[in-house]
């Protein structure tokens, strides 16, 4: 990078694209008449091509994005909005803040299980979203169901029921696994078309109210319980295809 | 081995015994949580968590060492949480990656008090020393000859870590992140002439170490 000195500023600012036009056009036509200043763009090129290359940016890791997520999902307020309309929470602040805790408290455990679900299934379409983005679809790819049984052996404490339905229009293509209600769990990835379906899956015998009918985004997701596991499939597909699967899925099931 | 199972961490990937901490490697008072709205937090989603992986490299080029890394990127994103209420739009990333700075140098400093830090060079906190607080990188113990038979990636991680912190944060933030010189100078805190005489001296010093790991296996594939 030996240009001239007294271009060496400019030169740089022309590479990083932070010259105006006729700026940028005074240092081209001096690197059109100059040697050394033209081999020193091309020094800085070369070694932003370096740099640029693949693997030189680290990705974060799926353990701190679930960390992330985590962090986010701790700081959100869970039961307010449905409960107190925001002109009701103004008023609170001048009834006493201790009185706020306490009535707080009182409708909080009325409401449980409403904004449990709802925020489980914010949790469920958060996940769903992520898998479309590239690269977290799948961690085991591959449309037999062979092989993602046995992947999630010493990943999660159960045994998924990994099933495949490709002869009925809903091909099996991996699993992976997510973060859901702050506990790990198995996803299978299903296609329908152009569809993506999640299937979630882990153990909980507790019974969940049933999926909201408007759930967010406009994302479908049916729910159901069977053998000690729970599963939840997200996709955008409509909500009849969604049964359909389920109803397909529950025939193939061990009972 | 593992303490109690109590880490999240798988142990394939738990860091070395003198690093393990039960929570994170950073200490002193993180911010209270604040509570979000679900439209404050759907907006957070939307306009910070894309933006985790530039958090992390940066995090990760500024202190050379992953599990340190990952803490001081949730880390932010907890004080960035806290803080996101008096965040008035403007450039998520820039903002996002400040905070990540700024916890990169307070874990440094918490290094330092602790006695931790490995002096690598006389007290200086000029552009082009390695100021003492600047924790040595023990992966790295960087004899030119180290340079030779690693990948391009490793050596190009290699190069950027020999960089003392501050030309080694501007190079990232510029080639890497791909932000502006003003967005540079928002980040470091730094006037944009700073920014430009580093970012300079930054790309000349790689650009030689460059050329000497290539003469260097010419040297030994002739």
């Amino acid at each position: 990078m030996n240009g001239c000195p007294e271009w060496a500023d400019r030169l740089q600012a022309l590479v990083d694209g932070e010259l105006d036009a006729s700026h940028a056009m005074e240092v081209e036509a001096h690197i059109a008449g100059c040697g050394a200043c033209a081999e020193a763009r091309t020094a800085l090129l070369d070694l932003r091509a370096a740099l640029r290359s693949e693997g030189v940016r680290a990705v974060a890791p799926r353990r701190l994005m679930a960390r992330l997520d985590a962090a986010v999902h701790a700081s959100t307020e869970r039961p307010a909005r449905r409960v107190f309309p925001v002109r009701e929470r103004a008023a609170w602040s001048v009834a006493g803040a201790g009185l706020a805790i306490a009535a707080c408290a009182v409708l909080a455990i009325g409401v449980a299980p409403s904004w449990q679900t709802a925020s489980l299934e914010r949790d469920l379409v958060a996940g769903h979203i992520r898998s479309e983005m590239a690269q977290h679809l799948t961690d085991v790819q591959t449309s037999d169901q062979h092989v993602v049984k046995p992947w999630f052996d010493g990943k999660v404490d159960f045994a998924p029921p990994v099933i495949d339905l490709a002869d009925q229009g809903f091909p099996i293509v991996g699993g992976r696994l997510d973060y859901i209600d702050q506990r790990t769990v198995a996803a299978l990835v299903y296609r329908r078309g152009r569809h993506i379906i999640n299937l979630f899956v882990w153990p909980d015998r507790a019974p969940i109210g049933p999926p909201e009918a408007h759930p967010p985004g406009g994302y479908t997701l049916v729910h159901w319980a069977r053998g000690g596991m729970t599963f939840w499939a997200v996709s955008d597909v409509n909500e009849a295809d969604l049964r359909a699967f389920q109803r397909l899925l529950e025939a193939r099931m061990p009972s | 081995m593992r303490a109690g199972g109590r880490q999240a961490i798988p142990s394939q990937v738990c860091p070395p015994a003198e690093t393990r901490r039960e929570r994170s490697v950073l200490t002193g008072p993180a911010a209270p949580p604040a509570a979000l709205t679900a439209d404050e937090a759907q907006r957070f989603r939307a306009l910070v968590m894309p933006h985790a992986d530039a958090a992390y490299n940066l995090a990760l080029r500024l202190c050379r060492r992953t599990d340190v890394a990952e803490d001081i990127v949730h880390d932010a994103w907890v004080r960035a949480l806290a803080g996101f209420v008096s965040f008035r739009g403007g450039d998520a990333k820039s903002w996002i990656l400040t905070i990540v700075r700024n916890r990169f140098y307070d874990w440094a400093r918490e290094q330092r008090l602790k006695g931790m830090a490995r002096l690598t060079r006389p007290a200086n906190d000029s552009d082009d020393a390695d100021p003492d607080w600047d924790v040595a990188d023990v992966d790295q113990p960087t004899p030119e000859d180290q340079m030779v038979g690693k990948t391009e990636v490793g050596a190009l991680h290699a190069l950027i870590d020999r960089l003392p912190p501050r030309l080694r944060e501007v190079i990232v933030l510029r080639e890497l992140e791909e932000l502006s010189y003003r967005e540079i100078a928002q980040v470091t805190e730094s006037p944009i002439g700073s920014v430009m005489s580093r970012l300079s001296r930054a790309r000349e010093a790689l650009a030689r170490a460059w050329r000497e790991r290539e003469a260097q296996m010419a040297g030994v594939r002739p």
